[in-house]
């Protein structure tokens, strides 16, 4: 915990523009500088600057008339019900320094006391609610506060992610249900972060520390939409707690002809590529990660080539397999992942019993 | 020794001192306690199911229906094999707190007969029992970077800092196998499940232990320990009350009445400084979980019922702008904010509609089947809220933060509730047969030789997960026994 937030931080380190405003003498008038179309409340011009400081405060006024439109007030009535619920002089200017002490003291004595006015569901003291509407009458809402724009920033390092492209009305990765997955080896990624392809966001999931999933699962439209038609989607990730965002990837969608088929060598794969990624890895004892309609769940292997009677063997059980270019679906039943354990789990081609070892998903214990 | 008693030739009648049905965390603790302090005691463990998970027909004993307005699995939320529910037990480990021993009406606890002073030996040896070596559950002794990493309470009468532990978590039937199978007193019979029980005035007699495969074996204990968990104890008193045995705790009204677990809800959001640590995270000593909960005080004062919150990093749907919530001017300590979703887990309210009861349909082993009625106290969800939104007023007065209050929503969050495999008390400890089923040292009342263990004789339930006071009164209970 700084004693400045980044803003101030921002505004107080060096450079060169800061350097020369102070070098100019202009430091004060660029640094805190009353907004021309704010109205003069009356606290005075030192309270007025501290007000218009308060970035956000209007936002929150907005929400706070919009909830209780009785507090649409002159700024002069808001005013002084802000001088006689902070025990103020009735009249004449304000020195800022004390005006904030006494807002600050004020809210916190709110808090104490309970006195709370619920904006939006959250619970604001009232001192800061009379504030906020104060700024908000006198100042409107301030850009950034009001936009809460997100800013494109560097959020993670992308060091591998799959699959890259399908073909036209071949959604790709696909599992039990249908529904397709990317997925992406990252460093750095906050645990809150969720990736959005053309914008829409998708259940983003994280497995093993290092690797987000972004999933269609419950948006069938959006993934129709998505890999229906030839074209390129631009898949990004979002940091909503920092209000930013980065470009992950464009995914392309080919054309499938004809043609296409032609070229292919179209006679089943007779021996197994290697493995180049599989998930989910790791489950909680009776939770279903990607869970069918059935309770089980799903388990998506990437791999380039495999025989087409290849069935999965989990643990003792062996499961039917669902094959499509680039990734074998299969679906876990809901008795075995019950308890905390560890499923091997293979390919293996049921005419020739050639076989090929994935990984063990392990099951933890539950609370 | 371990005997499967499907394979076995011997079949004979046994005879032995204690009778311990169920071999979980409360059966092994009592076996191996037992022994120990009795080496001239034999004792029988009678494990339902065998060394690893059951099949799905063993599972199927256990299935029965769910009534409640909160759905309630039967099956996964239980396991019948050697080890018990440790199987898939996360470990977390926390005493009860002093408070939740004493009775509270207005936070509807009714209280336990015994205090936490009489279990404090005890759960010192659950912690070795647990594998636990930290006994400190004030984070004090954290190091610093961790502490800065926490809400500082020291100046609030309102809220404090306290800590989980985590077990291993020890399984028990992996870590204490091999204690069973080499002790000379212990008899551990596997896929032998309670089938049939034969009574003569205030004693048990005789239990009759079977399973899918054709075996039986009659025993004759001395004592018998019931514990086979908050859901099947309760199903063998049934048992036992249709079979018109009267003893006064097998025929209480509170016999399988009270049924309860926690749950999870989520009261709202927080917006406080960036990178609090209220999750399972690694310290010195072992992982630790830091939690938010009520000082004794507050809960006294405001009738309360225990509570702890843990926070999840997520960005709220509506969140305060980053440049308010930076405000020094606004009460804020001017450090950069994340919103954090409370997850808060409660001492649920005794609930004597929430109810266990026997069906008329049988088993494959003839037992009655059973119907589970959880029935969350509504009440719970409106205390809930009320010590959030005192959280907020609290942090507010800090200056640290501001909260977000989610509807209340009732029958919605009901309807979602989910138990996390808690059951407990459905055969409650209590100082007479009208308040309960057991008496302080788990005899059931109007009997001589019969006793509950585990948390089916919890009477109120704190935050805590239980496994942690069920060993410390298994261990307990076998130095009563033994004294007896």
């Amino acid at each position: 915990m700084t004693g400045h937030s980044r803003r101030q931080f921002v505004r107080y380190s060096g450079g060169a523009i800061a350097v020369t405003a102070l070098l100019a003498g202009g430091w004060w008038q660029w640094t805190r500088r009353i907004p021309a179309a704010m109205t003069p409340t009356g606290l005075g011009a030192m309270a007025d600057q501290s007000i218009a400081d308060m970035d956000g405060a209007g936002a929150v006024g907005a929400w706070a008339i919009e909830q209780y439109p009785h507090y649409q007030l002159p700024v002069s009535e808001l005013a002084s019900a802000l001088r006689e619920h902070l025990q103020l002089p009735a009249e004449g200017p304000l020195k800022g320094a004390d005006f904030e002490a006494r807002l600050q003291q004020g809210i916190q004595t709110d808090f104490a006391r309970g006195q709370l006015i619920p904006v939006r569901d959250w619970q604001l003291s009232e001192t800061e609610v009379l504030l906020a509407v104060l700024r908000y009458q006198a100042a409107g809402i301030s850009t950034v506060a009001t936009t809460q724009a997100a800013t494109e920033q560097n959020i993670v390092e992308v060091t591998n992610w799959g699959p890259r492209s399908t073909t036209a009305g071949t959604p790709p990765n696909s599992f039990g249900e249908g529904f397709s997955a990317l997925w992406f080896d990252v460093e750095g990624a906050p645990r809150w972060a969720e990736i959005a392809i053309d914008g829409q966001r998708l259940h983003t999931s994280y497995r093993e520390n290092y690797v987000l999933v972004a999933s269609f699962q419950g948006q069938p439209e959006l993934q129709k939409k998505v890999f229906s038609e030839p074209g390129e989607h631009v898949i990004t990730l979002h940091d909503d707690m920092h209000n930013t965002w980065q470009t992950l990837a464009v995914f392309a969608v080919t054309e499938s002809s004809a043609a296409q088929s032609a070229d292919s060598d179209s006679a089943p794969a007779s021996e197994f590529c290697a493995v180049t990624n599989w998930g989910p890895r790791q489950t909680t004892a009776g939770v279903a990660q990607h869970e069918q309609s059935n309770g089980a769940m799903g388990v998506w292997i990437q791999i380039k080539c495999a025989p087409a009677d290849t069935q999965i063997q989990a643990g003792e059980r062996r499961l039917k397999a669902h094959i499509s270019p680039d990734v074998i679906t299969t679906a876990i039943p809901a008795e075995m992942f019950q308890q905390a354990g560890e499923i091997p789990l293979s390919l293996v081609s049921d005419s020739t019993g050639q076989q090929l070892s994935v990984g063990t998903l392990v099951i933890t214990a539950q609370q | 020794m371990l005997t499967n008693l499907a394979d076995t030739t011997d079949t004979s009648e046994r005879r032995c001192d204690l009778l311990i049905l169920g071999a979980g965390p409360a059966g092994i603790t009592l076996a191996l306690e037992t022994a120990r302090a009795a080496p001239q005691w034999s004792i029988i463990l009678a494990e339902a199911g065998d060394l690893e998970p059951s099949s799905q027909a063993e599972l199927e004993l256990y299935d029965g229906q769910s009534t409640g307005t909160s759905k309630y699995s039967l099956t996964t939320t239980r396991l019948r094999y050697f080890g018990g529910t440790s199987g898939h037990w996360g470990g977390w480990c926390r005493p009860l707190d002093a408070i939740d021993f004493v009775a509270r009406p207005e936070a509807g606890s009714v209280g336990w007969p015994i205090d936490k002073a009489e279990l404090e030996e005890h759960y010192r040896a659950a912690h070795r029992w647990l594998e636990i070596a930290d006994d400190n559950y004030a984070p004090a002794r954290l190091e610093a970077q961790l502490q800065q990493q926490l809400i500082d309470f020291s100046g609030s009468r309102w809220f404090q800092n306290r800590l989980f532990h985590f077990s291993p978590p020890t399984r028990f039937g992996d870590r204490y196998r091999a204690d069973i199978q080499q002790s000379t007193q212990i008899e551990c019979l596997l896929n032998a499940a309670a089938i049939e029980y034969g009574y003569a005035g205030t004693r048990l007699t005789e239990v009759q232990l079977g399973g899918l495969h054709q075996q039986r074996i009659k025993v004759k204990p001395a004592r018998t320990v019931m514990a086979m968990g908050g859901i099947e104890n309760a199903r063998h008193l049934l048992l036992l009350q249709q079979l018109g045995w009267s003893a006064a705790g097998i025929q209480s009204d509170k016999l399988a009445h009270g049924f309860a677990d926690h749950f999870g809800l989520s009261p709202g959001v927080l917006q406080l400084p960036a990178d609090l640590v209220y999750q399972r995270t690694g310290s010195a000593t072992g992982p630790v979980m830091p939690i938010i909960t009520p000082t004794p005080e507050a809960l006294t004062e405001q009738g309360w019922q225990n509570a702890c919150a843990l926070l999840r990093i997520a960005p709220a749907a509506e969140r305060l702008p980053g440049s308010y919530s930076q405000q020094p001017a606004l009460g804020f300590s001017g450090a950069e904010t994340w919103t954090y979703d409370t997850q808060m887990i409660l001492e649920p309210r005794t609930n004597e509609s929430s109810r266990l009861e026997l069906t008329s349909q049988r088993d494959a082993l003839g037992l009655p089947g059973i119907r589970l009625c959880w029935e969350i106290d509504p009440r719970d969800f409106q205390s809930a809220q009320d010590i959030f939104i005192k959280l907020t007023h609290e942090l507010g007065r800090m200056g640290l933060g501001r909260g977000q209050v989610k509807p209340l929503h009732i029958k919605r969050r009901l309807q979602a509730a989910s138990g996390v495999a808690h059951h407990m008390g459905t055969a409650r400890m209590a100082t007479n047969a009208s308040k309960g089923v057991v008496d302080a040292n788990l005899k059931i009342f109007g009997t001589e030789n019969v006793y509950v263990a585990g948390s089916a004789v919890f009477p109120s339930f704190g935050y805590s997960n239980p496994t942690m006071t069920v060993v410390a009164l298994s261990h307990r209970l076998a130095e009563h026994l033994i004294q007896a």
